[in-house]
């Protein structure tokens, strides 16, 4: 009997000692500090983390690309539209209006992914793998400057380089500190140091960034083009007209033949950047046109169509396809809807790569830099390069003066139209926004109006007792 | 262990033998219940080891010396002695030890004499819950127990419903109660593959002192449930079959009929508000859509069948007892092409002998689901659409074909029959314990109980390439896709003890130690494979091999383990004083290595002041009066990640970037993260007055969460927008009332009734420091201190401008304003409902029973998001609400809403409501057939009974159901069905 007793308690000693190991669990499925990092390679993974990222709606998916689109006289809703953006597009946002919230926020998480990067990086490189290194940090680097400069964008309400007035939050290092907003020049001199740095880092890589087929990334040539749109927003024009030429030197304009290929993704002329959607993915215009389930919930403009030459300009049919082509619901009164991204190849999914900085666009910044800085005559000679490239057997213009600098703005909204430009274009050129004829309401929004600066979101301010509110909210 | 057995070997023969003997008694031991025999029974001489076991016919025969007295038991017999005297022939009528049964409280690791018991805790048996036709048994006790509200929720076959047990105590945690069956932990809200009709009796501790014992897993109350065992006797046989029709409620959301909402979107298009799909139409297109009306809850629903059967076998002699069943539910939804099919069995074996038991159970599922999706507000859910659908379309164009929608919305029939939602589960679940009473030191029992939860799921996710679904942009190819999602969820629960058991005069103690591992691993993978553009729908119909359809591949897999060791005292004194202490230690696998281990416990003491001798004088009116204090703390930790408190990357929350793996930081580390504490002070009356006609249970608590989980508010510069910290405390406080009476009980008439009813108050008392002093705001919630967690935020909505039609506001100044600004916001609360409770009335007369159940909950704020789904003006394009028919069209209309041209605004009062309800939740007619009838056949038992559910709710919502667990009612709702079932139960 006592050796029944004597067994049992081993047994109970060996089942409470015994296990204690059971609750040392690791993660398998998902990497932890410990194996997240562990060579330099690895960074090129949180790089693609950081890249994929941006396709989601309250960055390139649509906030930070065509929403300026949808804000502005580009677009018009139509009776297909879910209204989801209503309060963004008819701008009645208040500080608790979900997008506004949103975009903030994941503008803040794509920063936080580079700045994982950026601050663990420098403990694993070394002289055998600098260029690695090189390569990888100049890309974080430039994501960090852009991103900034997007945020400010929305939430700062004057664009000025040396302006005092209040800009966004600088974030360069991971952590859980509340930050106060710096003012716009700060924020500038935070945007021009990064993209600056990643400028020089790109000029000495272990190999190319991209390829002649493939712009999915991030290089020198597409921080110059940054650099240059950066510096036409803050109005340094000479820089701007450095930088762009530097790019126009670089990379020449598609020709009429390559035009309507580079919506289809049949070939990348004169792209620098494209945020990369492969199969699958989805698109960063689906909630204004979806081929796939052909809800078209805005359509072109009718001002913006009568801008363009129907029969000679290769925009007109790249960007725009005849109803007819979309049959099935009745679209009464409408002719074209928005075409410029229907698919990869003759797919009609809308899954294809988002342009997110184009070579003609430097010829358009360096152009209206030079008008606004007394050289008309180089700004026509770029104004009417970009033109006759994509309008067959168009006439030189003459354009000078006042008129020159409408031209040039008139070229940019034909020529970006759905590349998420035109808010910010009315925005930093302080005009007032009308609407084209077909609006029926909110159709007017002077430039005095508030809403040209979207709030700081209330969570933000909730749980962040440094940071200021725009006035008017 | 060979001495072990020699040793075994022995008790067994010395059993048998038999020595010589003066005199031969023979007789028959049945049961005074029906005169069945009892075979089994075992049939000793007092004081002797004398004796025998009733055979099959429950006859026995024995020789005994002279002036022999034999003893007759049976288990859950009331024992009886019969002084043999000068009769040869002794027939033994045993009667069921009913007292013994009612009496106890099942905590999972033993039983407890209620007597003892210091807790506070309810009961439901089985008849309560048996053939209720509701697939998922937590659905069932709703109304049936103070202080537990239940929440439908959903009337999807199969779905779970919310279980909260005194409120919520935590706001990040898990709020779920921990189920414990036969000893074993099973997952919460995964109900559908188990046949509540195994169930004996369900138990809900509550209280600090009744939950001690789950420590960490117990914070949120525990439901212990016990499976039926063995009856020992002659083979039972049971049949129950059961056949309903259920349909869809009311919905007191009403919308517009085709020509008010024709006439409607003309009138919009006319002041020239954007988004009518009829701009444009002729006046004869309009006019032919003028002719369709469309009811499309008719096309959506339907009324379905519910079929059960169930047979079950029990029997078993005094040393090995078995039960075994089989069932069978087909229940179909009320939603066309949704259904459970359920098919369980189930074997417990119990086995004694010679201080050794053995006790294994087991139960093997499998059921398969046609489901909806629900509760969302996307447009492919078919449910949305019959809020949506405008009632001038049709399902289908007169050549056969699915019509598209003008407003480009998507045809819910269509996305209905043109996808495929399946969910198998095969479950298992079983335990096998060993116990084994030291025979050298009486009292000392060591016992070992094993278990598993073991699920294995198979979900289908299918769209063809006929419907919107499979055709989006997100499928390659856009030819439909077919995904299938493969998971295991393994949960192995052992607990070792030892305990010891000592009765020195009036002084009874108890003492043991137990050490227990419960872990839990996931684990699942999947595909999605694209193309379907062959006949077949399934795997074998997807393109393969095809660029344009490359199939995508999942997997993941995570696990959590907590350890505990405890010990547990029971002490009692004169059988009147209860003396109950817990103190243990438990380590999860959640925390950080500093915060792994913590210490919970309990004391908890009773008394029965009724048998004090200075009572005996009133016990004519007060037959029972017991007092209950109890304290003790818990811990929580369940709900939050299997790795919490780690930096977390992963490589697969975004997909790829351009061909190449992405990852990213998709979890904060967090270090300090430690387990959610509850304390729970509770005091407690037993009653029984007048012979116990009426009788009942009062119970006050208070109890406490400190180191509250809570999502603190992070600036959104860091990346992130809250992380989950042990932040303040939060206070439930309530009171619960259990009253039985009979009120009638005369000439064969019985009148019974049960009413529980709980209030509770919760209360967040403290937040952190560094939280703002407006509380954590996230959308439309709120948690501050001093009001209950996850009130409403909004701004209070003070109608409609008449001269402009613009929505105004209460402004916190009290002024009426149109201009609109978040700041104004303030708290509405609370959105569990303080007040609960259920009413159960049963006569029964002749074999006649009726009983219905009223269940109630009062005093919740329900946003209804569903009904800004119809009424937000610019949504005009589909279906809206009528109340839009009284929109302000000019100045000086009165009217709550508003110009439609001007900014609208949701997050505001005009969307709350009230959840107050009342609902007949079951009534039942049932008849028992006479035995007298029933004695010519080999039937033993026989009843049928008529069952309704939800037949009525009273509430003021707008919606179909007012059951809601979240704060708002997001959409595409899948109503709780109305029932009305026929049903049989027949024994032999």
């Amino acid at each position: 009997m006592k050796k029944i007793l004597s067994i049992t308690s081993i047994l109970f000693v060996l089942a409470t000692t015994g296990c204690q190991d059971v609750i040392d669990i690791q993660p398998t499925h998902v990497l932890g500090n410990s194996n997240v990092f562990t060579k330099i390679e690895d960074f090129d993974v949180a790089l693609n983390g950081a890249y994929a990222n941006m396709r989601r709606l309250h960055l390139n998916g649509l906030f930070t690309g065509v929403i300026a689109d949808m804000m502005s006289d580009n677009l018009n809703e139509t009776s297909e539209s879910l209204v989801n953006y209503k309060q963004i597009t008819e701008w009645t946002y208040k500080s608790d209006q979900f997008h506004v919230s949103q975009t903030w926020a994941a503008g803040y998480n794509l920063i936080h992914d580079v700045n994982t990067v950026l601050g663990k990086i420098s403990e694993f490189t070394n002289a055998g793998n600098q260029k690695v290194s090189n390569r990888i940090r100049g890309q974080a680097l430039a994501l960090r400057g852009w991103t900034h400069f997007n945020l400010l964008r929305y939430y700062a309400n004057n664009l000025d380089r040396n302006s005092g007035d209040l800009g966004v939050a600088i974030r360069t290092q991971t952590g859980l500190d509340v930050l106060t907003r710096s003012t716009v020049k700060e924020c500038y001199d935070q945007i021009y140091k990064d993209m600056e740095e990643a400028r020089q880092a790109l000029a000495d890589v272990d190999a190319a960034v991209n390829s002649a087929t493939k712009k999915s990334r991030i290089d020198r040539t597409t921080v110059t083009g940054m650099l240059a749109r950066v510096a036409l927003y803050a109005k340094e024009y000479d820089k701007a007209v450095g930088f762009a030429q530097d790019v126009i030197r670089t990379v020449p304009l598609a020709t009429r033949q390559q035009f309507s290929g580079i919506w289809t993704d049949a070939n990348v002329s004169e792209v620098l950047f494209a945020t990369q959607y492969n199969s699958g993915e989805g698109g960063s215009t689906l909630d204004v046109f979806s081929p796939a389930s052909n809800r078209a919930q805005w359509d072109p403009s009718r001002d913006l169509l009568a801008l363009y030459n129907a029969t000679n300009d290769v925009r007109y049919t790249a960007y725009f396809t005849p109803t007819t082509n979309f049959p099935g619901v009745s679209r009464a009164n409408r002719t074209l809807l928005v075409g410029k991204y229907i698919g990869r190849g003759t797919a009609r999914d809308g899954n294809v790569n988002f342009k997110v900085i184009r070579v003609s666009e430097m010829y358009l910044i360096a152009a209206e830099a030079l008008a606004l800085t007394n050289k008309g005559a180089d700004a026509l000679t770029l104004l009417n390069t970009l033109r006759s490239a994509r309008i067959n057997g168009f006439v030189s213009g003459t354009e000078t003066g006042a008129n020159l600098i409408d031209a040039i703005a008139t070229e940019r909204r034909k020529e970006l139209w759905m590349e998420g430009h035109r808010w910010f274009d009315i925005k930093r050129t302080t005009r007032n926004l009308q609407r084209s004829s077909e609006c029926r309401n909110s159709c007017t929004l002077p430039s005095t109006n508030v809403a040209w600066t979207w709030p700081i979101p209330q969570e933000e301010i909730l749980a962040n007792a440094k940071m200021t509110q725009n006035p008017g909210y | 262990m060979k001495k072990t057995f020699y040793f075994l070997l022995l008790i067994l023969l010395s059993t048998s033998l038999t020595f010589a003997q003066d005199k031969s008694v023979s007789g028959r031991v049945t049961s005074s219940d029906d005169g069945t025999p009892i075979p089994g029974a075992s049939v000793t001489v007092k004081g002797k080891t004398t004796g025998t076991t009733t055979n099959n016919d429950g006859k026995f025969q024995l020789s005994v010396p002279a002036n022999a007295v034999l003893v007759i038991s049976f288990v859950g017999m009331i024992k009886q002695e019969i002084a043999v005297g000068n009769q040869s022939t002794i027939d033994v009528r045993l009667a069921a030890d009913t007292k013994n049964l009612q009496e106890v409280v099942v905590t999972g690791y033993n039983t407890v004499n209620k007597r003892e018991f210091g807790g506070s805790a309810s009961f439901v048996k089985a008849e309560q819950i048996a053939n209720v036709p509701l697939a998922s048994f937590d659905q069932i006790l709703q109304g049936q127990a103070a202080g537990v509200s239940i929440i439908a929720n959903s009337g999807q076959p199969g779905a779970a419903a919310t279980v909260r047990i005194r409120g919520i105590g935590s706001i990040n945690g898990s709020n779920n109660p921990l189920y414990i069956v036969d000893g074993i932990q099973i997952s919460a809200e995964s109900f559908a593959t188990i046949n509540p009709g195994d169930f004996e009796s369900i138990t809900i501790l509550k209280d600090a002192d009744a939950t001690a014992i789950y420590g960490s897993r117990g914070a949120n109350g525990v439901i212990v449930i016990s499976t039926k065992r063995g009856k020992a006797g002659k083979l039972q046989i049971n049949y129950d079959a059961l056949y309903g029709q259920s349909a869809l409620p009311k919905s007191r959301l009403e919308l517009m009929n085709t020509n008010e909402k024709i006439d409607f979107e003309l009138y919009r298009i006319d002041i020239g508000s954007a988004g009518s799909a009829l701009e444009g139409l002729s006046d004869a297109e309009i006019s032919e859509y003028r002719k369709v009306n469309t009811d499309w809850t008719k096309e959506l629903f339907r009324t379905a069948t519910t079929k059960q059967h169930q047979l079950s076998f029990s029997g078993g002699s005094n040393n090995v007892l078995y039960y075994a069943s089989g069932s069978l539910l087909d229940q179909e939804g009320t939603v066309k092409s949704t259904g459970l099919k359920r098919y369980t069995g189930r074997v417990n074996i119990d086995a004694n002998n010679n201080g050794f038991r053995v006790v294994a159970g087991g139960q093997i599922g499998w059921s398969t689901q046609d489901f909806t999706t629900e509760g969302n507000a996307g447009i492919n859910s078919p449910l949305n659409a019959i809020r949506w659908g405008n009632p001038y379309q049709k399902p289908y164009t007169a050549d056969g074909k699915y019509e598209e929608f003008l407003s480009g919305q998507p045809n819910p029939v269509q996305e209905l029959n043109e996808s495929i939602r399946e969910f198998n589960e095969l479950k298992g679940i079983g335990n096998i314990m060993l116990e084994y009473q030291l025979p050298s030191v009486k009292g000392l029992t060591v016992r070992t109980n094993w278990g598993i939860d073991y699920e294995n799921t198979e979900e289908t996710l299918g769209f063809t390439r006929f419907g919107r679904a499979g055709t989006g942009s997100a499928i390659k190819g856009r030819a439909g896709r077919l995904a299938r999602n493969f998971g295991r969820d393994t949960r192995i629960t052992g607990t070792t003890s030892v305990s010891y058991n000592k009765l020195i005069g009036e002084h009874d103690l108890t003492a043991a130690v137990y050490q227990e591992v419960v872990r839990n691993r996931i684990a699942g993978f999947g595909f999605t494979g694209y193309g379907l553009t062959g006949v077949l729908q399934n795997e074998a119909g997807i393109t393969g091999n095809s660029a344009t359809y490359i199939p995508d591949t999942r997997g993941g897999a995570s696990a959590n383990a907590i350890i505990s060791y405890f010990t547990n005292l029971k002490y009692g004194f004169r059988n009147r004083y209860y003396l109950n202490a817990t103190i243990r230690r438990d380590g999860s696998s959640r925390f950080g290595s500093d915060y792994k281990f913590a210490n919970f416990g309990s004391v908890g003491a009773s008394w029965v002041v009724s048998d004090e001798a200075f009572m005996q004088n009133s016990s004519s009116w007060l037959s029972n009066l017991k007092l209950k204090l109890s304290y003790g703390k818990v811990g929580n930790q369940e709900g939050i990640g299997s790795f919490a408190s780690r930096a977390l990357y992963s490589i697969t929350g975004r997909g790829t970037y351009d061909g190449g793996q992405a990852a990213f930081n998709s979890q904060l580390e967090n270090p300090d993260l430690r387990w959610e504490e509850k304390s729970t002070l509770n005091f407690g009356i037993d009653f029984g007055l007048l012979k116990s006609r009426i009788s009942g249970t009062v119970d006050v608590y208070n109890a406490k969460t400190t180191n509250l989980f809570l999502n603190d508010q992070l600036s959104r510069t860091t990346g992130f927008s809250s992380i989950n910290r042990n932040l303040g405390t939060l206070q439930n406080r309530g009171i619960e009332v259990l009253l039985n009476t009979t009120n009638i009980s005369s000439g064969g008439f019985k009148w019974n009734t049960t009413i529980n009813y709980a209030f509770n108050q919760n209360k967040i008392t403290s937040l952190t420091p560094t939280t703002p002093e407006r509380g954590v705001i996230d959308g439309i919630l709120i948690n501050k201190v001093g009001h209950a967690v996850n009130s409403l935020w909004l701004v209070e909505y003070a109608g409609v401008n008449p001269q402009t039609g613009a929505q105004q506001f209460r402004n916190l100044s009290g002024e009426v304003t149109s201009d609109y600004s978040p700041n104004d916001a303030q708290l509405y609360g609370p959105t569990l409902a303080p007040h609960t409770g259920g009413i159960t009335n049963t006569l029964s007369f002749k074999g006649i029973e009726v009983s219905a159940l009223f269940s109630f909950a009062a005093g919740n704020f329900i946003y209804n998001n569903d009904r800004t789904n119809v009424e937000v003006p610019d949504y005009y394009a589909d279906q809206v609400s009528r109340a839009l028919l009284t929109e302000w069209r000019k100045p000086g209309d009165i009217t709550q809403i508003p110009n439609p041209l001007l900014p609208h605004r949701t997050n505001n009062t005009h969307f709350m409501e009230k959840g107050d309800f009342v609902r007949l939740r079951n009534i039942t007619v049932g008849y028992n057939f006479p035995k007298t009838l029933l004695q010519k056949t080999k039937i033993t038992t026989a009843r049928i009974y008529f069952q309704g559910q939800n037949l009525w709710t009273g509430t003021n919502f707008q919606g179909f159901d007012p059951e809601i667990a979240e704060t708002s009612l997001t959409g595409a709702q899948y109503p709780a069905m109305r029932q009305a079932t026929l049903g049989l139960q027949i024994g032999f």
